[in-house]
């Protein structure tokens, strides 16, 4: 018995042994994980930490400036700025000054060659991509100007050309070649079946940059690099969105056995196959974060051990960064600036004032991070945490929060100061004081847009202005004939989202409740139009549903709320899939890119647009709405920021997300940035489904097409604003009663059930 | 007649065994199903679920084993996602201190209200299990502007220290003491033992079993706590692991997946460590008089 | 008479210091309490009297706001019917299945397997929800329908199955603490003297649970409150009818700022808690 007990003994002890071990192994690799790891989430160098990068703008001597750079290349610590021209600066001084490099070529050449892009070398040699005589060509110079290969390029052949360590790369299509500075020998390196998008290279190796991340290939095995970096590639293909939409908004810059990546976000750095990306300069707090110019060429040298990084900006703007160690690593936040979700205006409204005001620091925080598990409402929930203990944010975007209930609580402070303390400055006045109640006004937006159809001039001749959706569904369904779409949607969820846009006040009444009514009779409309939609849309069509896409992500609430239902993106969608398609819907902004494409594309598909029609026929629909914390311990400051962004000052000279609501701001940016003088904006091409090209040139708007969009803009009968809730609610259930499932009352009468709740608290 | 009462008592056994095996079954089909998801990358699970997320006529087809199993989605976590670990290591901090100021302070609380006779004790405990049932929602804004106020929002603190003093285990363990008689105590008292040494030598062994059940609730609540970070944290760092992927999204669910049974196998290796006292401590509850 | 007086005065300096003792035991946590509980809800009850932005005294028109309040009042119905078919089964069914256990060793190997549903994270198990419930889950391929059982008012009986599946574990080991604590010498008279085994159970088992009944109770309540997270990840924060419950209203209350109405409603769930609370207390566990 007792020696049993003794074994027994043993061996739980033994396993007990077992255990503590199994513990302390654990609680060592949890160790090894963290540390820097921690820094990595927050994204900025540790508290207590002094130093922080300043930025200092640079102005290259002599040369022939005017023409504008071209990029920004460094080579054995030597920086040389690439002149459009043909003349080039050089800086041995890590980017502080720059004077003319005496190896330069001037002037371009024949005056009937039209550039279209240069690529420098650290050497001085370039690449100059070329449009002559209806034909495109590239051509590889030397330093002084001397050719050394032409190259004529054919129909569907759009190279890119990056410069290497000591070479260039081009990439063309999905293949991507080395070519040789001296000899101009083109060399086939590899074909990438994900569509490269990017490249940048060091000696050893080169980074492809495509839709799903990075690839690495190795130059010296010439071979793809055996083992990938997950990290790297996992970085860019969650910015994805961003890339895609605008190429130079990322830029690689390989450097040794680091590589730095520069985004809107800030400078990142990151060790070759190591676990993070650290970022080292704060985009927020400079120009860097400013989305509205993008990045052409970036250097990183090195100097007292601190690197310095020299930035080239689209707009032409060469900024240089150093290290300040007297300043702390992040000042004191004098200004919190808060959106539910994220905001480009606002991003670019906080960069601009920055610049303008660097002495004032702004925190732009947003309130929903999607990858770590908090929900709208519980964002929702903290920011009311904070307003009711006096900590809460000073200026408030309230896109997507209540702010009807703020106002009745008194959390918002009264906006009238805005129009009395800033007389000269125009604004549409039926927008700006959209949501002006008896007691004041709460709320401005900053941009809107305006709901219109699309509809080509035979038919808008005889039809005559069109205000309600029953008169639409009439001429839809007297005009529907053969086997094409008819207005462009593909899904009942589409159908809602588009007309809504016209729509969507009618639904709430004067208490916040639903009107049933209304609702009845959008439906009951709406299900004309969609039956005569889905019977003329071929069967596959329905597979191909868009709805979703822009729902979510977008940069502000109009893509949130109206999906891609912007008028450029249905009419896209219309002169590559249907031809034919009388009806095009979506909101128009009055932006500087927008409205020239989509007017460009109408011409060209032979329409005209109206206002859509709908229940609150004539308004327009307000985006990115600011508010003041009447509570803010900072109101001077506050003040400050949105007088001026509320300036033409700031909205004529940024491109934001839909019109401005400043007139004045508005006025200003009818002039054509290429130049006075051409009518050409523009030249954009669709890749159609049977493989050919379908090009457009899009001129700049005529005095008359501003003239006209001003005078919608000017006469709006207010802004479209419908609660939130009621608006998700219809669009939710709504879509059963379009596709016939349920019936219009019945729909209606589970919308009001599924807002029951919400109504009676 | 003896036959018959034999066939009936085979039945209640075979009935009472199939009482016991059922939900024993049913317990474990969850985290079998979160084990074999995790083992599937995002391309399958994009397929299983698709009938879900089209809404359509389809059903779910799901695969104990997957066609293409990986550990991709471990791998992606533990070396490729430092927010994970750091997020984990969060957790096991908190937990540690938790667990550590609760054995310091709830345990010779609840030896107080369990053992000793003061004016109003019957009030206190009424009011300390009163507190203790309030819903989370309730107090929330009270609690933050009291930690608002004692500048703790944004730390750790805000988060350990009320969880702390919660006066839950206070109340498991409460049970637990009053089981011993009170003649013990006077025994010692009489043999000249000190009340400290009294609670250390005598109570505590005694109440072993309640004191580690307390604890291993405690711990596993700890673990999936998800309103107090929420509510009280705003910086991502500090966060605990329960809140990582808490709301999984249809185009993370293999990463989800992965993440719960990781976040599982901790709560269970904790616990394994600790079964035999818990084990022992409920056997040796039963006293021999 | 000297002596007596010493006597007496000995007895009490040494009461004095055992009851400063005893007092050292408490203090800690009756500080920590003060502090992060009690504080705030005295705060929160003071402020249940005053119209929050505007500071003004308000006397009991909040709580009349909340009783007109219709969300309110489904929302508290709701919460009683939940707890009325979640706690009352949880009870029965863990007391039964400790029984069974306790009776048979073997039967009672795996009985910490029961522990596993406690450490299931909250989001993992709504995964498990969608899978098996939603309109294409698993349910519906059982029985060839389409219905969204997350929708409607089966949504109730998925919430109470969830609960009862989550706690019936930890909740069958607190039982078992308590039959454990049963002395077997009693149960051996009672045997000896001829008493069956629903005898048994009834004269003797049932007593001498009665403290764990009182524990078990109040645990089974404060579990039952926590179901929140569940419902808000599968509906929201307008889940279907049958689900919505106090937690629900309270967190869109604060959402939307409504601070009068969520204290009000606060002191009044207190109040009704507290006195079910004391009932148990009398019930079960005064001495």
């Amino acid at each position: 018995m007792k020696r049993m007990k003794t074994k027994r003994c043993k061996a739980e002890r033994a396993i007990s042994g077992i255990k503590i071990l199994l513990l302390c192994i654990s609680v060592l690799l949890t160790c090894s994980g963290c540390g820097n790891a921690a820094d990595n989430l927050n994204q900025v160098s540790t508290e207590g930490e002094m130093g922080r990068y300043v930025e200092e703008e640079v102005e290259p001597e002599g040369g022939e400036k005017e023409s504008g750079y071209a990029g920004l290349v460094q080579q054995d610590g030597r920086l040389r700025l690439i002149g459009q021209s043909g003349g080039d600066w050089v800086s041995d001084d890590h980017g502080a000054s720059f004077t003319s490099a005496e190896d330069g070529t001037d002037g371009q050449g024949e005056a009937s060659v039209e550039l279209l892009s240069v690529t420098g070398s650290s050497d001085g040699s370039r690449i100059l991509m070329e449009y002559i005589d209806g034909v495109r060509r590239w051509r590889l110079t030397s330093a002084e100007g001397e050719e050394i290969i032409s190259v004529n390029l054919g129909e569907n052949e759009y190279p890119s050309f990056y410069p290497g360590a000591d070479c260039f790369y081009m990439k063309m299509g999905s293949e991507i070649y080395r070519i040789h500075r001296e000899s101009g020998e083109i060399q086939f390196l590899t074909e990438n079946e994900n569509y490269p998008l990017a490249l940048a290279a060091n000696d050893e190796m080169l980074f492809i940059l495509h839709v799903s991340g990075v690839s690495l290939f190795d130059l010296n095995e010439k071979n793809v690099a055996e083992k990938q970096d997950e990290v790297l590639s996992g970085f860019f293909s969650q910015r994805q969105d961003d890339i895609l939409n605008d190429i130079s908004s990322v830029l690689l810059y390989p450097c040794g056995e680091e590589l730095y990546v520069l985004t809107h976000e800030g400078i990142f750095v990151h060790e070759l196959y190591g676990s993070e990306m650290r970022r080292v300069v704060d985009g927020s707090a400079c120009g860097i974060g400013d989305i509205g110019r993008g990045f052409l060429g970036m250097t990183v040298t090195e100097a007292e051990g601190e690197k310095i990084f020299n930035v080239l900006y689209t707009d032409g703007k060469l900024l240089r960064y150093v290290k300040d160690k007297s300043l702390p690593a992040e000042p004191e936040a004098s200004l919190r600036i808060y959106s539910l979700y994220d905001d480009g205006n606002i991003r670019q409204a906080v960069s601009a004032f920055r610049r303008k005001y660097p002495e004032l620091y702004i925190k732009y925080e947003v309130g929903v991070n999607p990858d770590y598990g908090g929900t709208e409402e519980d964002a929702l929930r903290n920011l009311g945490t904070e307003l009711a203990a006096g900590t809460g944010p000073d200026i408030l975007v309230v896109d997507d929060i209540p702010f009807d209930t703020y106002g009745e609580k008194g959390i918002l402070a009264d906006l009238s100061f805005l129009r009395e303390d800033l007389p000269e400055e125009e604004y549409f006045e039926t927008v700006a004081e959209g949501f002006a109640t008896e007691s004041g006004l709460y709320v401005m937006p900053l941009t809107f847009a305006l709901p219109v159809l699309a509809v080509d001039s035979e038919t808008a001749a005889s039809a005559g202005e069109i205000k309600e959706l029953s008169q639409l569904a009439d001429l839809v369904e007297k005009t529907a004939g053969g086997e094409e779409s008819v207005i462009g949607f593909l899904s009942a969820e589409e159908a809602l989202r588009l007309f809504a846009q016209a729509s969507m006040g009618a639904w709430e009444t004067e208490e916040g409740t639903l009107d049933r009514n209304a609702v009845a009779e959008f439906l009951t409309q709406l299900k004309r139009i969609y039956d005569v939609q889905m019977r003329n849309l071929p069967e596959n069509m329905n597979e191909m549903s868009f709805s979703g896409s822009g729902w979510g992500s977008g940069e502000n609430t109009l893509a949130r709320r109206c999906g891609s239902y912007g008028l450029s993106e249905t009419l896209d969608v219309k002169l590559m899939a249907f031809p034919e398609q009388p009806f095009c819907g979506g909101y128009l902004s009055g932006a500087a890119e927008d409205f020239p494409m989509t007017l460009g594309k109408l011409k060209h598909m032979g329409g005209e647009y109206m206002q859509m029609p709908g229940q609150s026929y004539g308004t327009c629909l307000p985006a990115t709405l600011m508010a003041m914390n009447s509570a803010s311990k900072h109101g001077e400051e506050s003040r400050l920021f949105l007088e001026y962004i509320f300036s033409s000052e700031f909205q004529g000279n940024v491109s934001l997300n839909g019109t401005p609501v400043n007139k004045g701001a508005f006025l200003q940016r009818q002039e054509n940035p290429k130049g006075e003088s051409t009518e050409h904006y523009a030249a954009m091409g669709y890749a159609m489904s049977d493989g050919s090209v379908m090009s457009l040139q899009i001129n700049w708007p005529s005095k008359e097409d501003f003239a006209r969009l001003e005078s919608l803009a000017d006469h709006t009968a207010g802004v479209n604003y419908c609660d939130n809730r009621i608006y998700g609610a219809v669009i939710k259930l709504g879509q059963a009663a379009l596709t016939g499932e349920a019936g219009i009352e019945e729909t209606v009468d589970a919308i009001e059930k599924e807002l029951e709740l919400y109504l009676a608290e | 007649m003896n036959y018959g009462r034999k066939i009936i008592k085979n039945c209640l056994k075979i009935l009472s065994w199939l009482c016991v095996a059922g939900p024993g079954v049913l317990i474990c089909v969850p985290p079998l199903l979160l084990f074999c998801g995790s083992l599937a990358d995002e391309i399958e699970w994009g397929q299983r679920i698709a009938p879900l997320l089209k809404n359509n006529q389809e059903y779910i087809e799901w695969k104990w084993i997957p066609d293409y199993p990986t550990l991709g989605n471990y791998k992606e976590l533990l070396f490729y996602a430092p927010d994970f670990l750091v997020l984990f290591w969060n957790s096991v901090k908190t937990a540690a201190y938790i667990l550590g100021g609760q054995f310091l302070v709830d345990v010779p609380a609840a030896w107080a209200f369990a053992v000793y006779r003061f004016r109003g004790k019957q009030f206190l405990f009424s009011v300390y299990v009163i507190l203790m049932l309030l819903p989370f929602q309730s107090t929330m804004l009270a609690k933050y502007l009291v930690l608002n106020g004692m500048g703790f929002i944004d730390t750790g603190r805000a988060v350990i220290l009320p969880a702390i003093f919660s006066t839950f285990p206070v109340f498991l363990i409460y049970r637990g003491f009053r089981t011993i008689p009170q003649e013990l105590f006077e025994a010692a008292r009489t043999d000249g033992a000190g009340e400290f040494e009294i609670f250390f030598r005598i109570g505590m062994p005694l109440a072993e079993g309640s004191i580690t059940a307390a604890f291993v609730l405690s711990f596993f609540e700890i673990w999936n706590m998800v309103e107090e970070p929420l509510a009280f944290l705003k910086n991502i760092s500090l966060w605990p692991l329960s809140l990582y992927l808490s709301q999984i999204g249809p185009g993370q669910a293999g990463r989800a997946c992965a993440a719960s049974v990781i976040t599982l196998a901790v709560s269970l290796f904790v616990f394994g460590m600790f079964r035999d006292s818990l084990e022992q401590g409920i056997i040796s509850s039963g006293l021999k008089l | 008479m000297q002596l007596k007086k010493n006597w007496n005065y000995i007895w009490r300096n040494k009461r004095r210091k055992q009851g400063i003792k005893q007092f050292l035991f408490l203090m800690p946590s009756l500080g920590g309490v003060a502090c992060f509980v009690l504080l705030p809800f005295g705060k929160m009850t003071v402020s249940s009297f005053f119209i929050v932005l505007t500071g003004e005294f308000a006397g009991l028109k909040n709580y009349m706001a909340v009783f007109q309040n219709d969300a309110f009042e489904i929302a508290a119905a709701n919460t009683v019917r939940f707890l009325a078919a979640g706690v009352l089964p949880l009870l029965l069914l863990s007391l039964g299945l400790a029984l069974l256990i306790n009776g048979d060793s073997k039967r009672g190997k795996y009985r910490y397997l029961y522990l596993l549903p406690l450490a299931m994270p909250a989001a993992a198990m709504v995964l498990i929800w969608k899978l098996a419930f939603s309109g294409q889950g698993f349910l519906n391929r059982f029985l060839g329908t389409h219905t969204d059982f997350l929708g409607e008012e089966s949504a109730f009986f998925i919430l109470v199955g969830s609960y009862l599946w989550k706690n019936l574990g930890y909740t069958m080991i607190l039982w078992l603490a308590g039959l454990k604590s049963i002395p077997e010498a009693m149960l051996e008279a009672a045997r000896m003297d001829g008493a069956g085994r629903v005898k048994r159970f009834w004269l003797i088992t049932m007593p001498c649970l009665k403290g764990s009944m009182f524990t078990i109770t109040v645990v089974s309540l404060i579990n039952s409150f926590k179901v929140f997270r569940e419902v808000y990840l599968v509906g929201g924060a307008y889940p279907p009818k049958s689900i919505y419950m106090l937690q629900n209203v309270f967190n869109n209350w604060y959402l939307y700022l409504e601070q009068d109405k969520l204290s009000a409603a606060s002191v009044l769930s207190v109040i009704v808690l507290g006195a079910v609370s004391l009932l148990l207390q009398r019930l079960w566990d005064w001495e």
